[in-house]
């Protein structure tokens, strides 16, 4: 059934964005397959080359070239590869921090909880993007700095979400006898927290891949990304930035990208939202 | 009420502490700063000037203890990039700063409240689906990409405006409209939302079974109660909305402090870099409050739980 004010059903969201998001899965797994060139291979000879859309394309690169003579459908295809890595594993490490943190202040309360959830509010405050600039400019850029540095900068986000879960769960007779057995605190969390918040966790997880593959090119437009040649969408976007005049269609296809993967993302979560988080606790 | 306030005034200082630690622990206990700070071909002198003025061969709880001190006298030290002190330079470009971040976040929140009562009131009718459609897809968009598009259209192509740079309006039209296409998607949803939900409620549905027109249970039922979840909304936004101006800024050559911000991280100017992330971060703290204190003023229920 429909509910009120959503627009498009859930079936809708749940298929339409789960297959943008697998296209640019196996895009990224296949990417030696399906890359025409070598994403890092120089042509001097064919700087800036359009694509299929001009005469003067030159032949062989679909999307045309870069201002090395790379192939931009190769690069971008690869690119897909470095984007979605730094989006899933930037995600995991901030889901693994953050429901650890959260699930531990909610069992434990007190003091313990005080000083989580009040460094966590603290942090909320503090823009992440501040954050990140500051850990890249002290740590160097890379692909592992990188996820890092995203990953810390939003685990907050779990920690709240997964202590007010675990907080009520706390109250409920199944934990209250699991712990009068005297289960520990891990095997609690484990047993019996985890799974209960495991749903909506699956939903902001999802929802914050998109915003960690968003922050990547964020990061790269201000020189803080991965350091040049690495095809990240990215780098593309802002080496397009400097030739915007001679060759547009770089930036353009290099944003097309990053939005079409984002919007599937974004719409694969807030289908599995309305399935699995109705009342919306995950907000 | 005003028991609130200062309880919130009091817990501002423990922000800032905690933002000054942040940016100490991150700035220091990252690396040795003067490896990451001077390049390959620093001189000794340069070496022993940098380890005076950030206190190096002290320990580093003495270290940050004088870091807090000399932050009490706003005193961030001398800025290496430029001649002044760190605080000036910063303080130079925050007029620039907010000049950008109001005019983004007043047209963001303008538009963006317009278009989600637009869509509430045609609900799942095609103007509802195609404002928020493209909302949507808004909140997909990679926030420079608009920018280098906007660019591309009305400074390159129309020649109507120019591409970059601080002076009359007319430079601050595409920069404004950038940052405001930040926030725009996030206020149509929100107030969207916030709509749809009170029209369920039972005083809206008495306003209209007593006889009111949709207009006038809009206006006088619905709009007052959704401000509230509006401005919470804008709380959390203020963030975004500073995050959003660093980027703009660098796109449009804006002279505020964002850019000076990213610019001094690429020369190395460590006191400006503190002295900056410290502008921001007050800001963002300060901007929060002033919403917690109007939100509280317009809806005291709000906070007396």
């Amino acid at each position: 059934m429909r509910r009120r004010g959503r627009l498009f059903g859930k079936r809708f969201k749940l298929t339409f964005g789960g297959l943008l998001v697998l296209s640019a899965v196996l895009c990224a797994l296949l990417a030696p397959l399906l890359a025409p060139f070598d994403p890092y291979q120089q042509d001097l000879l064919a700087r800036l080359k359009p694509g299929f859309w001009s005469p003067h394309g030159a032949t062989g690169h679909w999307l045309g070239t870069d201002n090395y003579g790379r192939d931009l459908l190769s690069r971008l295809i690869y690119g897909a590869r470095l984007s979605i890595l730094v989006g899933i594993c930037s995600m995991l490490l901030s889901a693994l921090i953050g429901s650890l943190a959260g699930m531990i202040a909610g069992l434990r309360g007190g003091a313990t909880e005080q000083v989580i959830m009040r460094f966590a509010d603290a942090q909320m405050a503090f823009p992440d993007i501040l954050l990140a600039i500051m850990m890249v400019a002290a740590l160097g850029g890379n692909a592992l700095n990188l996820i890092l540095v995203l990953g810390i900068s939003r685990w907050m986000v779990y920690a709240r979400m997964v202590f007010g879960l675990t907080r009520s769960l706390r109250q409920r007779p199944f934990v209250e006898a699991a712990t009068l057995y005297g289960g520990g605190q891990f095997y609690l969390m484990w047993q019996h927290i985890l799974p209960q918040v495991m749903p909506v966790l699956t939903v902001v997880a999802t929802l914050q891949v998109a915003q960690m593959i968003l922050q990547e090119p964020a990061l790269s437009f201000l020189g803080l990304g991965l350091p040049p040649p690495a095809a990240t969408w990215g780098n593309i976007l802002a080496e397009g930035n400097t030739r915007l005049f001679a060759a547009p269609w770089i930036a353009n296809l290099a944003g097309l990208a990053i939005i079409i993967l984002v919007w599937g993302v974004n719409m694969l979560g807030n289908g599995l939202r309305e399935q699995y988080d109705p009342q919306g606790i995950g907000r | 009420m005003i028991g609130y306030i200062l309880r919130r005034l009091a817990f501002l200082p423990l922000t800032l502490m905690i933002v000054a630690l942040a940016t100490f622990i991150v700035l220091r206990l990252t690396g040795n700063p003067v490896d990451i700070f001077l390049d390959i071909n620093r001189t000794p002198e340069q070496v022993a000037a940098l380890t005076q003025r950030l206190h190096l061969d002290q320990p580093l709880p003495i270290q940050f203890l004088i870091f807090l001190r000399d932050l009490l006298h706003g005193d961030f030290g001398e800025s290496l990039q430029f001649s002044g002190s760190a605080v000036a330079v910063v303080w130079q470009r925050v007029g620039a700063t907010l000049q950008l971040a109001g005019a983004g976040l007043g047209l963001g929140l303008v538009v963006g409240v317009l278009g989600g009562i637009a869509c509430a009131v045609r609900q799942d009718r095609a103007a509802d689906v195609l404002i928020s459609s493209i909302a949507v897809v808004g909140q997909s968009m990679p926030s420079f990409w608009l920018g280098i598009l906007l660019i591309e259209f009305f400074a390159l192509q129309l020649h109507w405006l120019p591409t970059s740079g601080y002076g009359d309006l007319r430079h601050l039209v595409l920069p404004a409209v950038t940052l405001a296409a930040i926030l725009l998607p996030n206020f149509v949803l929100i107030t969207r939302t916030a709509i749809i939900e009170l029209m369920g409620e039972q005083f809206v549905v008495t306003g209209r079974s007593k006889g009111l027109s949709r207009a006038r249970v809009l206006v006088t039922h619905i709009l007052p109660n959704a401000v509230n979840p509006v401005l919470s909304f804008l709380g959390i936004q203020i963030g975004s909305l500073m995050a959003g101006s660093i980027i703009t800024e660098t796109i449009y050559a804006w002279p505020g402090v964002g850019r000076l911000l990213i610019n001094s991280i690429s020369h190395r100017d460590v006191p400006v870099v503190e002295a900056s992330v410290f502008f921001i971060a007050t800001m963002i703290a300060l901007a929060n409050l002033m919403v917690d204190v109007l939100q509280m003023l317009i809806d005291p229920r709000v906070h007396r739980a």
